[in-house]
């Protein structure tokens, strides 16, 4: 009995205690920073060096901090003057002069200058440094330099005319030379030292200099990560916060005279928790990844003074299917398949209804450069089974889609590739089911994404369904459907080949022209249409919530489509006073 | 003894070489290549002149400069050069020390697991011993079964519902949400910083330490119950002493040895975290790092953390094996006459 009195007291007195805990714990109110506005971000960032770079936070906490000789205009897309004045083009198409303005600094009181223009060409160009895919796009840039020793006009020079570059010009960010070079070891290195990893092993400076531009301090470190942009970097606790502060010796500043103190890029790992931080007031704004978050458990976003926006970002879902595998070398086995897809009903019960089904590559926003005569394909299983049968394929006793292809009896089979995403695994549950009513028996293998890509870019699959996030910019096909791109390792991973295609990407490349490169464009996406290579499915919304204090709140149309230093944060009653 | 601690250190070399080597080999040969992470386009974006072999270049470059163009022996024996001499080498990702990054990281681990453990054995224990001493009774029965249920709950599932419902304005708004401090919180007093901490630390410790509940519990009964049968405790209870002083005096001291047993995996779970616990709460601690640096296929960081796991566990079952000496004379390490 005296053994049961023990253990019973003990736990009476475990239960007051948790009691009087918990009580105590939920009489602590929440504290919210003053004039900050505190943004999630899923995965901290690796770098803050735009150069070196290469993951999506810091490039979206970058476009704060650093700044780029024009821009791309929210509304129009049009390249509009920033830290330069919009370049003029030499007559032959072979170099760009940008005039910059005369006031531009950087947040530490120094001002931009072309020679900063070029040390950060150099900085890219660097074959050593840690930004191989920044790299490719400056692959046509010869060399730059300043025009009759005015700082502050640079003269960039191609080794070939492609329109495309003043887009590539004009919008890397420029680093400070005095910050990131004193000893000015990029003065030592010339242009042609960067052609290639032959040429460069003549010069040991190209080496020294990428050591220390990829050196960790260089990405992390406030003292190195300065820029001219509206804002600059405070703090950055790993896998915490980013905390960027204003930068009150803004260049530019007459414009935007509200924004706030802070910008704090918070890392949320998982999304459930994100969603529970935003209606408890922790996280002020953010992309709501799983759809089911936005739509399903945040019904009423009112009741948490939260609200919603779905701008649309230039990006898109399609499913293709790979053409060295002989079940999809015929263009109207193609089109057929796309008669299977029933856009609509997964657009309404998988994606909420917030997606717009597209016939082209080319963003549906781009109105100047969409083809808008493209007709939708409806979901017609009946007009699918007439096209296969006219393209030879006849149903066996099993209920499957049989062919004698080159000799052998060929049965309609083959495997969806997926990448572990559940609603793209819904979508593709979807169109197999609809396959199977034909005849066609497709199956599904998920991957973790590193072996998906693997996979894929070796053409090691039958069909896959992807997504590409194309820019605003006039884009240029020839990186995903030019045949050269089908060799090796490249974008083109569902080797559709084809030389009309090929012919009018390459004059569309070369065309300075812009109306005749609209009308090559156009024609280019008709015949992607005839051919089918990718079922192009839709461009769905993005998804994001953000607190109703907030003021002047807009969306754009663009990739990230919220600028935040636009943003105005009220002043808040009982709010927590900012350290410094 | 200290010839026992001898032989046991030396039985440790070719155990941890053939952990590494193994380990080394799964980790080089699983699919996904660190070089096309680090050249290729990270958001499916767009290139300018693809046609040129400048990225297949730049992809040899990084074989080269990380080793990876070589032999796979060659790789493992360069690396265990450089571990021997303390070198783990930097990450892939960011050109970090590997050993700065776990370094950085491990006092917010070691901060939880401490925590942790505590509170499983001061939990898991008494609750043990009330089973065995009152086996078959209603307490004994609801607790097994509570517990069992615990267990087989997965943790994942449990945090998420934690923070949904415990830590939601929705419902019930009792612990922050995530991560480790209030933003803004370093310009508090420190009774109040580390108040803040306390209350972010509360919903991970839980939801790390309660699976361990049952499991430990069941150990501890197992081995009371063995104990409570034996002559010498009915020899305490003919003595007339009080059930208190037999259970808690003459019988826990001789059930604790099999639960030092389970002090040799601490040590490493000391350290190395929970991935799951780590990614839902947003704790940036070493089990999300090592999740990362298999996800970006860093291998220098893979194999950092791995060897550091297999160190320790080796070590942790020394320190087992030495303690049992102390508590139980009757094991010997070393063959004596007689």
């Amino acid at each position: 009995m005296k053994t049961s009195k023990l253990f019973s007291t003990r736990f009476l007195f475990l239960a007051l205690t948790s009691i009087t805990i918990v009580l105590f714990l939920s009489s602590c109110g929440s504290k919210r920073l003053e004039d900050s506005l505190i943004i999630r971000e899923m995965a901290d960032a690796e770098k803050l060096n735009p150069t070196v770079s290469n993951d999506a936070s810091a490039s979206e906490i970058d476009s704060y901090i650093y700044e780029t000789l024009s821009y791309v205009d929210n509304v129009t897309y049009d390249l509009i003057p920033y830290v330069a004045e919009l370049p003029t083009e030499s007559p032959n198409h072979l170099s760009y002069t940008y005039n910059l303005r005369k006031n531009v600094k950087f947040s530490d009181g120094h001002e931009l200058t072309g020679e900063d223009v070029i040390f950060s060409l150099k900085a890219i160009k660097n074959l050593y440094a840690d930004d191989a895919a920044l790299r490719n796009y400056f692959e046509m840039i010869k060399s730059a330099e300043l025009v009759n020793g005015d700082k502050y006009t640079v003269k960039f020079n191609l080794t070939k005319p492609y329109w495309r570059s003043m887009y590539t010009l004009g919008l890397f960010a420029i680093m400070p030379k005095h910050i990131l070079d004193p000893e000015g070891l990029n003065d030592k290195i010339k242009f042609e030292e960067l052609e290639n990893y032959e040429t460069a092993k003549g010069n040991p400076n190209i080496q020294k200099y990428a050591d220390f531009l990829n050196s960790p301090d260089v990405s992390r470190n406030p003292k190195y990560v300065i820029g001219s942009g509206p804002y600059k970097l405070q703090d950055w606790k790993t896998g915490q916060e980013i905390r960027l502060v204003r930068n009150d010796n803004y260049w530019y500043s007459a414009t935007i005279p509200e924004n706030p103190k802070f910008i704090i890029f918070k890392t949320v790992n998982d999304n459930s928790a994100a969603l529970v931080g935003a209606k408890n007031k922790d996280v002020d704004a953010m992309f709501v990844i799983p759809p089911a978050d936005f739509y399903k458990n945040l019904e009423n976003p009112d009741q948490f003074a939260l609200a919603k926006a779905k701008p649309v970002e230039p990006t898109y879902s399609y499913l293709t299917y790979n053409e060295k595998n002989i079940l999809f070398q015929d263009k109207k086995v193609r089109m057929a398949l796309a008669y299977l897809v029933d856009r609509n009903t997964i657009i309404e019960k998988i994606l909420y209804n917030d997606a717009t089904p597209i016939q082209s590559h080319i963003f549906y926003k781009n109105t100047k450069y969409l083809n808008d005569q493209l007709p939708p394909i409806p979901y017609d299983p009946e007009k699918a089974k007439k096209m296969l049968s006219e393209a030879g394929w006849k149903m066996n006793d099993q209920g499957v889609l049989e062919k004698v292809i080159d000799g052998k009896k060929t049965e309609f089979k083959f495997t969806f590739l997926s990448n572990n995403n559940s609603v793209r695994k819904q979508i593709i549950l979807v169109v197999i089911d609809a396959m199977k009513k034909v005849g066609i028996q497709a199956g599904l293998q998920d991957l973790e994404w590193s072996v998906y890509l693997d996979k894929t870019k070796k053409h090691e699959f039958d069909a896959t369904y992807a997504s590409w996030q194309l820019s605003v910019t006039p884009e240029d096909p020839y990186q995903i459907w030019h045949s050269s791109q089908a060799e090796g390792q490249g974008s083109n991973i569902e080797s559709f080949i084809n030389k009309t295609s090929d012919s009018l990407i390459e004059a569309y490349r070369v065309e300075s022209d812009e109306a005749k490169r609209i009308e090559l464009l156009k024609k280019w996406q008709q015949l992607i249409y005839d051919e089918q290579p990718y079922t192009f499915l839709w461009s769905a919304k993005s998804r994001y919530i953000y607190d109703t204090r907030i003021n002047n709140v807009k969306w754009y149309d663009k990739a990230p489509s919220p600028q935040y230093n636009e943003w105005q944060v009220p002043k808040l009653l009982g709010a927590v006073q900012n350290p410094k | 003894m200290t010839e026992y601690v001898v032989k046991r250190l030396l039985i440790f070399i070719p155990t941890l070489l053939a952990i590494t080597f193994i380990t080394f080999l799964i980790s080089h040969l699983a699919p996904g290549d660190p070089t096309e992470l680090k050249v290729g386009v990270s958001q499916e974006s767009m290139r300018t002149d693809a046609k040129s072999n400048l990225n297949q270049e730049a992809k040899n470059y990084y074989k080269q400069k990380w080793g990876l163009d070589k032999p796979i022996y060659t790789q493992y024996a360069i690396w265990l050069w450089n571990m021997v001499r303390g070198d783990f080498g930097t990450s892939f990702v960011d050109n970090r020390p590997v050993l700065d990054k776990i370094v950085e990281r491990i006092p917010t681990t070691l901060s939880i697991s401490i925590f942790v453990i505590f509170l499983e054995y001061i939990i898991a224990i008494p609750i043990g011993i009330f089973s065995a001493a009152r086996q078959y009774s209603f307490w004994d029965r609801a607790s097994t079964v509570i517990l069992f249920v615990l267990y087989s709950l997965p943790s994942f599932w449990i945090a998420t519902m934690c923070i949904v419902f415990l830590a939601n304005v929705e419902y019930l708004k009792i612990f922050p949400t995530s991560g480790l401090s209030t933003l803004g919180s370093e310009t508090w007093p420190f009774i109040e910083r580390a108040w803040d901490r306390i209350q972010h630390l509360i919903l991970p410790i839980a939801c790390y330490a309660y699976a361990s509940f049952a499991f430990l519990s069941r150990q501890m009964r197992g081995s009371m119950l063995e104990v409570i049968r034996q002559d010498y405790i009915r020899t305490a209870r003919a003595k007339g002493l009080t059930e208190k002083t037999v259970i808690l005096k003459h019988a826990l001291r001789n059930s604790l040895i099999p639960i030092i047993t389970l002090l040799g995996t601490i040590l490493p779970a000391l350290v190395g975290g929970s991935v799951i616990i780590e990614t839902i709460f947003s704790i940036p601690g070493v089990g999300q790092l090592a999740f990362q640096a298999i996800i970006a296929r860093d291998y220098p960081l893979i194999m950092a953390e791995l060897v550091m796991s297999a160190l320790l566990t080796v070590f942790g079952l020394l320190v087992v094996d030495i303690l049992y000496a102390y508590v139980d004379p009757r094991i010997a390490f070393s063959k004596k006459t007689g």
